[in-house]
């Protein structure tokens, strides 16, 4: 596939762009991030940016964001070449990135987020000794907020007890109170739920009729039809194409991205349609009765039989992922019981859990997951050390061989299995984690959003290592915020709701055709926002 | 060529080894008789008392914790093995109770810390507190020294004074002891679960390793080899001072750090830190010998871990960069590290009320 064939006509250079890079370079020691990138932004426009982990989507909101300064090419601000400094010269310039980590500071109050280091002062005495005038400021914001939907009585309350949603619009509004042009917005829906993704959506079609541009980064191309003006798809540091509105459709970006035709999330839908395994007599391998923590979950019970998947659903703070570190023995749980093939267990650590049979794949991989600088063999080996002794002692030869054969069987693409942990892209470092769970041979893996942050490709790969495992004997549970890899995979679905079990759902693999599946999202909906019942 | 040379540099105890030859030649050409055979005995006795409280602190430090009170156990241990010869004990009851000491404050420095997670630096600067003081109350009771020589002290004194095959115990002790926890760090589960719970504490909880566990045994052996060096010492001493002890922390995390043992956790090295306890222990000889001021040997500490710290971030930095790309080409982010106790609640994630 040429780069051409997929382009649009170029864009006349006009009065409308307000933001541009023109045949950027970026280098690093031994790579090329950014190889000769051009693309512009007009007023009033979303334009997205995708691609896989690695093709040159961070390094390009850097630049933008005067992180990094380009090794070539330059960057037109309203069609003038500047030199962006520093990000806050970005921000003097008009343009304000949206990180993915929140920058928001969790102590402060929304409007003194929107106003930190810029606060309006009251009072006779100079600068630094003065008092903040929050009426002021308040004023000031208060309609931009009440535009976006922001509960205004939220205004005084710490940045810490808003949710994701929330915080997304304190980083708009804030971006708005700086006056600027262009908002970058870095995979602003991660970890948002489906109905505050919506909400989302909605806000940046208003920062569009504020004539404010948005440059949206994103790994959820479902998310883009019907969205996104225009596409630009980066592949290995290169821009392989940009498609317009009507062009853009999931699959397309897709074999854009990886340069192959690979099986998109409808294509798992329709193949998972109707094959539901018979597992109804299948052994039990983990139950769980009446378990409560303090006001995580209370009396949750679940039950999962060999060769199946079990879904859990729900919005944010549901307790999912509290109810899932309480069986791992992460948190202490306040009554219920856990069974491990109708054996009672006692749990109080992460030790116990992984002898008594349950591994846990976490969330958060970068600070949950992956041991930084250990090695690949050495995070796969982590969860099974006393297996690899020989006298005693860690026999590195054994070690290898282990990570050898994961690293094979999963395709975990590292240089060798010597290589840090850290240097592998997020899809790796996932199924490096996962072979770390696998390798403890455990009854049963629990999987906190096991696709959280990592391509197309990879996700693929991990739905399908996960049918393995299940296949192969195992049983999983699956807890994830993306209804269709939820109902795609699992054969049933808990729902919960402010940490309590509201209903179950069959999978896609039950349903028959399209009105049953879309009866059954709707379902699903409605039990976790808590409009129905099942 | 740069690259290799800061490979190398990286590896353990290459840049320490290299720095400690530089060190023993310079003291030789100075003043000849440092290198005499009795001279170079003394400096390495002298280097397995810190060699012994550094040891421990390697494993603390791996963990991702610190122990300040490392010295004071140490002087107190000295105090109590000495106060029990005094009172014409057997000098095994004497040992024991020396090592008891150790293991005690270790025990609880672990507890308050591991199991009821309580923030290191001040439950060991707690630490050091009570057992600097319970050393002057104990000196206060009864002058902490050997008064009559029977057989029974001569088979106390002899940890310190005998010798084995020409070669004196303490050094026999600290050997084994050096080569018996770097096979333990670097070959069995237990070092290589420290190493993990110090490099990400939350992923090792998850990936089964019992974090609380091992965080308390760290601080148990760091209270024990704290003891052993203690009971030497009153051996060698013949005599505890009140204030034994004082300022011995510093000069552990010195030799830990200068050895190649991150102070924010996850790596560590027990030969590194053995090394850099050599070092220092032949610049103290050395400096003396050569009639400079002792007080310089505390400003070089002080400047040793500071220069430590910015070189390994130099050749971490350096040769990560080569060799991965950017990715690696900074400093690891490792501000959780210090308040993990705090951190741990919001990592939960959506678990918070």
């Amino acid at each position: 596939m040429t780069a051409a064939a997929e382009t649009a006509p170029e864009i006349a250079r006009s009065a409308a762009e307000v933001l541009a890079i023109d045949h950027l370079v970026k280098r690093f020691p031994g790579t090329v991030a950014v190889d000769d990138v051009s693309f512009a932004i007009e007023r009033g426009a979303i334009h997205a940016l995708v691609g896989e982990n690695g093709a040159g989507k961070s390094t390009i909101i850097k630049v933008l964001s005067g992180v990094y300064q380009p090794d070539g090419g330059q960057v037109l601000v309203r069609g003038e070449p500047k030199r962006i400094r520093s990000p806050h010269h970005a921000q003097e310039l008009g343009v304000t990135t949206i990180h993915q980590e929140q920058t928001l500071i969790d102590s402060l109050t929304a409007i003194e987020n929107v106003f930190l280091g810029r606060e309006h002062l009251k009072g006779p005495l100079p600068r630094v000794l003065n008092i903040v005038d929050t009426g002021r400021m308040r004023q000031e914001v208060l309609s931009l907020f009440e535009d976006f939907e922001f509960d205004i009585r939220q205004l005084g309350r710490a940045v810490r007890d808003l949710s994701g949603l929330e915080k997304q619009i304190v980083e708009i509004v804030k971006a708005l109170a700086f006056r600027s042009e262009v908002i970058i917005m870095d995979e602003p829906t991660a970890g948002l739920t489906e109905h505050e993704r919506i909400a989302l959506f909605r806000h940046m079609r208003r920062l569009q009729e504020r004539d404010t541009a948005v440059l949206w980064v994103t790994h959820r191309l479902e998310e883009l039809e019907g969205m996104a003006d225009r596409v630009h798809v980066l592949r290995d540091a290169r821009l392989v194409g940009t498609l317009t509105k009507e062009e853009v459709t999931p699959a397309r970006v897709v074999r854009m991205m990886i340069g192959r035709d690979v099986d998109s999330i409808e294509s798992l839908v329709a193949e998972q349609k109707g094959t539901a395994a018979e597992t109804a007599d299948h052994d039990e391998v983990l139950r769980v009765e009446g378990l409560s923590r303090g006001r995580d979950f209370t009396d949750v019970s679940l039950m999962v039989r060999r060769g199946e998947i079990l879904g859990i659903g729900g919005l944010a703070g549901a307790g999912r992922t509290a109810l899932a570190r309480a069986i791992i023995g992460a948190d202490r749980l306040d009554s219920g019981e856990i069974h491990i093939q109708n054996k009672r267990v006692g749990i109080r650590n992460t030790a116990r859990a992984l002898t008594a049979g349950i591994a846990y794949v976490p969330k958060e991989r970068k600070t949950q997951g992956i041991l930084p600088e250990f090695s690949v063999t050495r995070n796969i080996t982590m969860s099974a050390l006393e297996r690899f002794r020989r006298a005693g002692l860690l026999n590195s030869r054994m070690e290898a061989d282990e990570a050898d054969r994961y690293i094979a069987d999963l395709q975990i693409r590292a240089r060798s299995n010597r290589q840090p942990m850290d240097s592998l892209s997020g899809g790796n470092q996932q199924k490096a984690i996962i072979a770390r769970a696998l390798s403890a041979g455990p009854a049963v893996i629990i999987f906190d959003e096991p696709t959280q942050g990592v391509d197309i490709g990879a996700k693929m790969e991990i739905f399908k290592l996960i049918n393995d495992y299940v296949a192969g004997g195992g049983s999983a549970v699956i807890i994830s915020s993306e209804m269709v890899e939820l109902l795609g995979l699992s054969s049933r679905v808990l729902v919960m709701r402010k940490g309590q079990i509201v209903g179950e759902l069959p999978g896609y693999q039950k349903a028959g055709g399209e009105a049953d599946v879309h009866s059954l999202e709707e379902r699903f909906m409605a039990l976790a926002v808590g409009a129905g019942t099942a | 060529m740069r690259r290799y040379l800061g490979q190398a540099f990286a590896a353990d105890g290459v840049a320490i080894g290299l720095a400690l030859v530089i060190a023993v030649l310079a003291f030789s050409i100075l003043e000849p008789a440092f290198w005499s055979i009795d001279n170079v005995l003394n400096v390495i006795v002298q280097s397995a008392f810190i060699m012994l409280l550094a040891v421990g602190m390697t494993f603390v430090l791996t963990a991702g914790g610190i122990d300040l009170s490392v010295g004071a156990v140490m002087g107190f241990s000295a105090g109590v093995s000495m106060y029990v010869m005094g009172e014409g004990y057997w000098f095994g009851i004497a040992i024991l109770a020396g090592l008891g000491t150790g293991l005690f404050f270790g025990l609880l420095n672990g507890f308050l810390v591991a199991r009821l997670g309580l923030n290191d630096f001040i439950v060991t600067l707690g630490s050091l507190g009570v057992a600097g003081g319970a050393l002057r109350l104990l000196d206060s009771i009864r002058p902490l020294r050997l008064e009559r020589v029977v057989e029974e002290t001569e088979a106390f004194t002899f940890l310190a004074h005998g010798k084995v095959i020409g070669i004196p115990v303490p050094i026999i002790i600290a050997v084994g002891v050096v080569i018996g926890l770097e096979i333990l760090l670097r070959r069995s589960p237990f070092g290589r679960r420290v190493q993990a719970v110090g490099m990400q504490r939350d992923a090792a909880e998850l990936a089964g390793v019992n974090v609380a566990r091992i965080r308390h045994t760290v601080f148990i052996m760091a209270g024990l080899l704290a003891a052993v060096a203690g009971v030497l010492m009153a051996a060698r001493l013949s005599s505890v001072p009140a204030r034994l002890g004082l300022g011995f922390e510093l000069q552990a995390i010195a030799a830990a750090v200068l050895g190649g043992t991150s102070l924010f956790g996850g790596r560590g090295t027990v030969v590194g830190t053995a090394l850099a306890a050599l070092l220092l222990a032949t610049l103290n000889a050395g400096l003396q010998i050569s009639g400079v001021d002792a007080t310089w040997y505390r400003v070089i500490l002080g400047v040793g871990i500071v220069a430590a710290v910015a070189f390994h971030q130099w050749t971490v930095r350096f040769s990560a960069a080569q060799a991965f790309g950017p990715a690696l080409a900074r400093p690891p982010p490792r501000s959780d590290r210090r308040s993990g106790d705090e951190g741990q609640k919001d990592a939960r994630g959506e678990a918070g009320p």
